[in-house]
């Protein structure tokens, strides 16, 4: 994923370490659920 | 070399089972070439082709159902341990719960032919509460179809696997050097591969501290959601500001965004 926004230009790319999970348990805020938005699932 | 086919034909079962439990475990041994083999002996009559298959299945789903039962029991914590043995954190989880979030269970029966996914599959299907016996009757015909087409490829291609031998033994203490100089370039590839991949991924990424520096400093970083449908649905929660983002609509979602923007992914 990374790689391709490295593709399309964007130089200042990061992904986070732990992913989400490391933010929860770090106890940082997050937000609620909104709209539950499915995203189109082939690739 | 005459002496490994006869003590491969003696404690064959043994080395079969000591193989495929290894691979299946994680270990990169290749079980596949010791399959192939052991089916071509069965054809010559010195091993039982079912028996070796009985061995394999078994070797295998022992390896898998403690990873089932740790993915039940400690969630996505077990998928990330099995994922850093093998490849990448990252990427890994992503593309597992891609291929599962797919072809659902089925998955679990064709995962053995999927590199790297074979290890992932089990603690995915115990994080997902796979029921047990649901869980043990695909992955046993997982393993089956597995085991079954590398020993049918070894009764089906016995002759050419007998000359390969062979052409092994003829060489003698030279055949066997260069067994296990193939086996010490695989391993040594394999290793080196991980190690690079490690590399890059570690300078690259942006600890959990530091993003919420950004955020609170105010600095508005574009932070994307690339969780999968599954574990989205699974805590469809959000790190504040995130947008959900597949990569189909790559252009679309970044049109208009400038190349210097900061950019911050997070999957799983």
């Amino acid at each position: 994923m990374a790689a391709k926004l490295k593709e399309k230009g964007f130089q200042r790319i990061r992904p986070l370490a732990g992913g989400f999970q490391a933010w929860v348990s770090a106890g940082f805020e997050v937000q609620e659920a909104t709209l539950a938005t499915d995203l189109p699932t082939s690739a | 070399m005459d002496q490994l086919v006869d003590l491969i034909a003696r404690y064959g079962l043994l080395f079969v089972f000591a193989n495929v439990l290894l691979e299946q475990g994680g270990l990169p041994i290749p079980a596949l070439p010791t399959l192939v083999l052991a089916g071509a002996l069965a054809a010559d009559g010195k091993l039982s082709a079912p028996l070796v298959l009985a061995v394999a299945v078994a070797a295998s789903v022992i390896a898998d159902f403690p990873w089932f039962l740790a993915g039940r029991r400690f969630g996505y914590r077990a998928l990330r341990a099995v994922c850093r043995v093998s490849v990448s954190p990252e990427s890994c989880v992503r593309q597992t719960e891609g291929i599962f979030e797919r072809y659902g269970l089925m998955s679990l029966a064709l995962a053995k032919f999927i590199p790297g996914y074979s290890t992932v599959a089990p603690p995915l299907a115990g994080i997902l509460r796979t029921p047990t016996a649901t869980f043990l009757l695909y992955n046993t015909a997982g393993a089956a179809v597995w085991a079954g087409a590398a020993v049918a490829g070894g009764v089906l291609f016995h002759r050419q696997v007998d000359r390969l031998v062979a052409a092994f033994e003829h060489m003698g203490a030279w055949g066997l050097a260069l067994l296990l100089l193939g086996l010490a370039l695989y391993l040594l590839m394999r290793w080196a591969r991980l190690v690079q991949f490690q590399r890059v991924l570690r300078m690259a990424r942006i600890s959990v501290e530091d993003l919420r520096r950004l955020l609170v400093e105010g600095h508005n970083p574009l932070i994307l959601d690339v969780r999968t449908n599954l574990s989205y649905r699974f805590d469809p929660r959000t790190i504040p500001g995130a947008i959900r983002f597949h990569l189909n609509e790559l252009d679309e979602k970044l049109a208009g965004i400038p190349t210097e923007q900061e950019i911050i992914l997070y999957c799983t």
